[in-house]
Formats: C-alpha cells, structure tokens, sequence
C-alpha cells in the first residue's frame, strides 16, 4: 500500500531529478559570468572579510582578484582547465600551483578552492534520486539525493539538494563525507534579483562540527549576460586584471 | 530595490590611481657562538646584538588604458647593532646597483640610520600583443619555490624574510604574446661597470607543463637556460637550470640548477622539497659561506647561494584563519651546515599582522671543536600595518 503511494506520488512530481539538477547547475553557471562578492569568515570570537572580483567561461576557466584586505589586494588565481596559477603583485611574480591544492579550503574559509573555482559537476558526477518536496521558510523545492559516482574525483560522498521549484536556486545543500556524515550545510539566506535574474544574494556555509562557524558570501554584483574574451584567462592577462 | 543602489555603489568608476603599503616595527636579537670564531677575532666580534627598525613602504600605481606606472618607495629608519656597524653597514645600505641613483642615506650616525631607496620606478606601454616597460622593475623568470637559476635580473636573498617585494633592476622589458599560452621576453639591464645583462625568453605551455628557454649575456659569459612547472598527479614538478661559458680567461664555466616537488596534503599542510646545485659555490667552506653571507656578499644568479649542493625543505600550514605557521629548513653537506628557519603569524585585526620568527645556523665547529654545533641563532618579532 505504501509503496504504492509513493509510486503514486513520485509519478505526480513528473520531474526528473537530473534535469532538475542541471537546470539549476545551468542557472547558476551561466556559460560566461562577472562577480563580485565579499566573504566573511565568522568564528565566536573574531570575524575576518575578504572582498573579491570573479570571472568565468564556462567550467574550465575561471580568474579571481582579491580586492580587500590590504595585505592580499591585488592577488590574482587562474584556472585553466587544470592548471592552477596565482599571481602576486608585491613581487610580480605568477605560481603554478599543485594541483594537490585544488581540495584546500579557500583563504581560510568554510569553502574549498574547489567549490569556488573547480566546480566538479553536480551533474556528472553524481547519481540522481528524487527523495520528496519540502517547504523552506515558503518556497516549495524538490529534495534530491546524489550520490557520487564511483569513479569521479569528488570531495563529497553524498549530496542533498533542495532545489527551488520557482526559480531553481539551490535553498539548502547538505554534503556528506564518504562515511555518509553530514559535514556542511549551505543554505542561501536572502534571494533577489541579480543581473536579471532571481538567484541567492548571500549564502551561508555551515560547518556541522563547530555550530559557532559559518562563512558568509555575499554576492554584490552577479551578471550572466556578459562577454569575456577568451584572451583574458591568460598569464598575461592575469597581471593586468584590476 | 536596495539590491539595486548597493550594485550603483559598486559600479563606479574607479579612479586611475592606487596606494598602498605598509608600516612595520621589526625588532631583531642575535647570538652568535663565539667557539666558531678564530682567537684573534674573537674580541672583536659581538656574541650578542639587537637591532631595531620602523619600515614604511608607499607603492604607487598609475593605470591609464594603454599605459601605466609604478613608483616603490622604502624607507626605513635603523636604531642598534646595524647602526654601530659604521661605515661597512652605510656602504651596503646605501649601494644603489642601478643605472639611476636612487638610495638616499639621509640621517647617518653610529645610533640612529634613515635611509629611502625607490626600488620600483616605471613606466608601461601595452599595445595588443606588445607590452612595454622601461624603468626599474622586477623580472622574474623563476619557476621554482626558493632557488631561481632562471631569474637572470632579479636575485634575491631568500633568507630577507623582511624584504617582500624584493630589489628591482633598471631595465627595458619587451613583451610580445603570439597567442594565448605562448611568449617571447626580451630584457635589458645595462648596469654599472661591467655587469651587463641581455637576455631573450620564451615562453609555452603544453600537456599542462609550462615550459621556457633562456638565452643571453650576462657580466661577460653567455649563458643559456631553461625551465619548466607542471605535475606529477597531484604533486607539483618545477625545475630550472642555467649554464655560463665565460668570454674571457677571467669568467669560469658554470652550472647552476634547481628542482623542487609540492604537495598540498587534506588537512591543509603545504610541502614543497627542493634542491640546488651551484657549481659557483666553493666546496669546503663549511661555516665561512655562512659568513659570506652575512657580510651581505650579493647573491647573483651566477651564484645564488652559498653552497655547492643545499636541500631545502619547507612545510607550511595554517592553523585557523589567523594564525599560520612555517618552517623552511636547507641543509648541505658542506661542514653539515644546516639552516632552519621556523616562523609564525597572527592576525590582529583585518590590517594588522604579529609576526614571530627565528633563524639558525648550524654546522660543525671546522674552528674548535669539530663538534656539530649552533653558530647563529637570530629571533624576529614583528608587528605590520598594511593599508
């Protein structure tokens, strides 16, 4: 009787858990796309921000200028597809990077380069399953569970995804280590329009172990409709960004 | 809507120039083993010394479309041991290599120093697929984590921790950038006396490895080199070498070449291992290459370090995001002189920064006792305000 209903009912969603997936991935990459955002770091007894400038093309191509603080304004990380350089004015001087240092935690942060810069796809990488709907704070989203692929090089063991059924934001995502503890949470806390769109303003990380710690990004400019030529996720142009 | 005029604030039009810098108090105590110094030295040497300075550093950026501009300005005033020095310590604060006078020891006494030096002073012209630089700048061709055989123009002394932007050179750079991954470099540095360098690089990156080739004049040898940054899994794999043929009877036949492997590991410490051979080094000289180069002799890319074979180790690893520490240890088999060079920092505030450091020498006591020993030891505390 149950598994009827529940056959009955996942009928009735009618959705695709990967489509779903991609089309929030696809709204929030944008095949091309300026940022800029700050990071705030916040510990029970101290808080630090970092303000950058991003650019991306695509999956494989990503720049990022630190803006604030003083000490680090200026410093500049490139990905190209897997190679990894970071660009320091002080002494003009670029560093290829290992690529060891791509699952490292971002300047300090809650976020791993990884999430930042490498994007390994939510999409490919992962298994899909449709587990329910659910209400956030109103706004209805379909709960997915991803499951990481055998063979995909990926942080995460297990993902769950609470896509927004509206807007297809990502409300709240739950990673899972491989042993199936839950680690993080990140949970977008304000959404409104940004480059014409309806995406999260600011998104919260939450580390589960220390209840006290959060990173906080907040997203002050975000626009998909641009162009960015090609040229300018170069070395050379790595030096020059402002 | 408030989203809206937030973006307006962001979007303004940034203005052409930049200014930054720093402020730093560094204080330094030194010991010195007094078993390692000959006899008749001996009462002539300090086994103790403090030393003081306040380190202002302005950096002014000009950027206007095509052109732009730089101007570097240190100034530092000098209180204890470097002060009593006298005059070797005047002529080495106050030696300006460049074209260009640019160093002004302006308050000199045996207990109080000031002194400014410009050691950036530039002006840039970037055309499509030309840049143009003429002034005193930084050149770095290097590859490699510490040691650059490959950084024919601006050497540096890794142990002048406190140095961060490193000396400049008077030089014309050209750049030309066929495509996206490809470049061509080209430098001039006519310098005072005899010591010219010209040197032409390019630049290519294949199978995720960047790779170089390097040839030029250099204080009358010329010289060819190359280098390469790419990975091993997740390791990374950086290596360059230089070789020197002399002009004359008066130069020598050199080789000088690094390589180093990193590794960030899960938990967040970074390794790096390194290693550099300097045909230049005299062998045999044990602790005296430690003194050389406190006598501030001026590494070269010729010789760019004081021992013919030295391994370098260096961990680093933060411990929150305030607080992280490091520790580069080089050792060579020359009178097992050992370098260990530990350090921490802690962040005050958003722009203030504590920074606690020690440097020491050991080695085998070649003077006395044969006995592997400490021969210096230097503590470092430092307090930074960056803006």
């Amino acid at each position: 009787m149950l598994s009827l209903i529940l056959l009955f009912s996942s009928s009735l969603f009618a959705q695709d858990p990967l489509a779903i997936v991609q089309k929030a991935e696809d709204k929030l990459k944008g095949e091309q796309s300026y940022a800029e955002m700050s990071m705030t770091i916040v510990r029970p007894n101290w808080n630090r921000t970092i303000k950058m400038k991003s650019w991306s093309r695509g999956t494989d191509y990503s720049l990022i200028l630190i803006t604030q603080p003083a000490r680090d304004k200026g410093t500049v990380f490139l990905k190209k597809r897997k190679e990894v350089y970071n660009w320091i004015p002080s002494i003009e001087r670029q560093i290829k990077l290992p690529p060891s240092m791509m699952n490292q935690s971002w300047m300090g942060s809650d976020f791993t380069n990884d999430d930042l810069v490498t994007e390994s796809s939510l999409v490919k990488d992962y298994d899909h399953k449709l587990i329910g709907e659910v209400s956030l704070n109103g706004r209805k989203a379909w709960k997915i569970e991803l499951i990481a692929k055998e063979d995909a090089a990926v942080v995460w063991g297990k993902v769950i995804l609470h896509v927004d059924q509206a807007e297809y934001i990502h409300l709240r995502t739950e990673f899972y280590d491989e042993e199936g503890d839950l680690v993080n949470i990140m949970e977008a806390k304000k959404i409104g329009e940004l480059g014409g769109k309806i995406l999260p303003i600011v998104v919260v990380m939450q580390p589960v172990a220390d209840p006290e710690h959060k990173t906080v990004l907040e997203y002050h400019a975000l626009d998909f409709r641009v162009t960015i030529p090609r040229e300018h996720f170069t070395t050379q142009y790595m030096k020059r960004v402002r | 809507m408030l989203v809206f005029i937030s973006f307006g604030a962001a979007a303004q039009e940034a203005s052409p120039w930049e200014l930054s810098g720093y402020l730093k108090y560094l204080g330094s105590y030194s010991l010195v083993n007094e078993q390692f110094i000959p006899l008749e030295q001996q009462a002539a040497t300090a086994t103790s010394s403090f030393d003081q300075q306040l380190h202002n550093r302005f950096d002014l950026r000009y950027y206007g479309g095509p052109w732009s501009a730089g101007i570097g300005m240190r100034n530092r005033l000098f209180q204890g041991a470097s002060p009593e020095q006298g005059d070797s310590f005047y002529k080495l604060l106050d030696d300006d290599a460049g074209l260009v006078g640019l160093s002004f020891l302006y308050w000199k006494s045996d207990r109080v120093l000031m002194h400014t030096i410009f050691d950036r002073a530039w002006l840039q012209y970037e055309k499509d697929k030309w840049s143009f630089r003429l002034g005193r700048q930084r050149i770095n061709w290097g590859m490699t984590s510490v040691f650059n055989p490959n950084d024919l123009l601006n050497q540096y002394n890794f142990l002048d921790f406190d140095y961060e932007e490193r000396p400049g050179v008077d030089a014309l750079r050209v750049q030309f950038f066929p495509n996206f991954s490809s470049q061509f470099e080209l430098a001039l540095a006519p310098l005072n006396g005899s010591m010219h360098t010209a040197a032409l690089l390019y630049r290519n990156n294949a199978y995720a490895y960047d790779f170089q080739l390097i040839t030029g004049v250099y204080d009358e040898h010329f010289t060819a080199g190359g280098g390469w940054a790419g990975s091993i899994g997740g390791l990374g794999f950086k290596g360059e070498a230089n070789y020197y043929l002399p002009f004359n009877d008066k130069g020598e036949e050199v080789l000088v070449g690094s390589t180093d492997i990193d590794y960030v590991f899960t938990n967040g410490i970074y390794l790096s291992l390194g290693y550099l051979y300097n045909q230049s080094a005299a062998e045999g000289l044990g602790v005296m290459g430690f003194n050389s180069l406190s006598d501030g002799q001026v590494l070269s890319p010729k010789n760019p370090f004081i021992f013919r074979h030295t391994t370098v180790l260096s961990l680093s690893y933060p411990f929150n995001p305030l607080i992280s520490g490091s520790l580069t240890s080089m050792y060579s088999p020359d009178g097992n002189s050992t370098i260990v060079f530990p350090s921490i920092t802690y962040s005050l505030s958003t722009n203030l920064d504590v920074l606690l450091a020690g440097q020491f020498f050991l080695a085998d006591n070649q003077q006395a006792t044969d006995q592997y020993d400490w021969f210096v030891q230097s503590f470092f505390a430092r307090l930074k305000w960056s803006f």
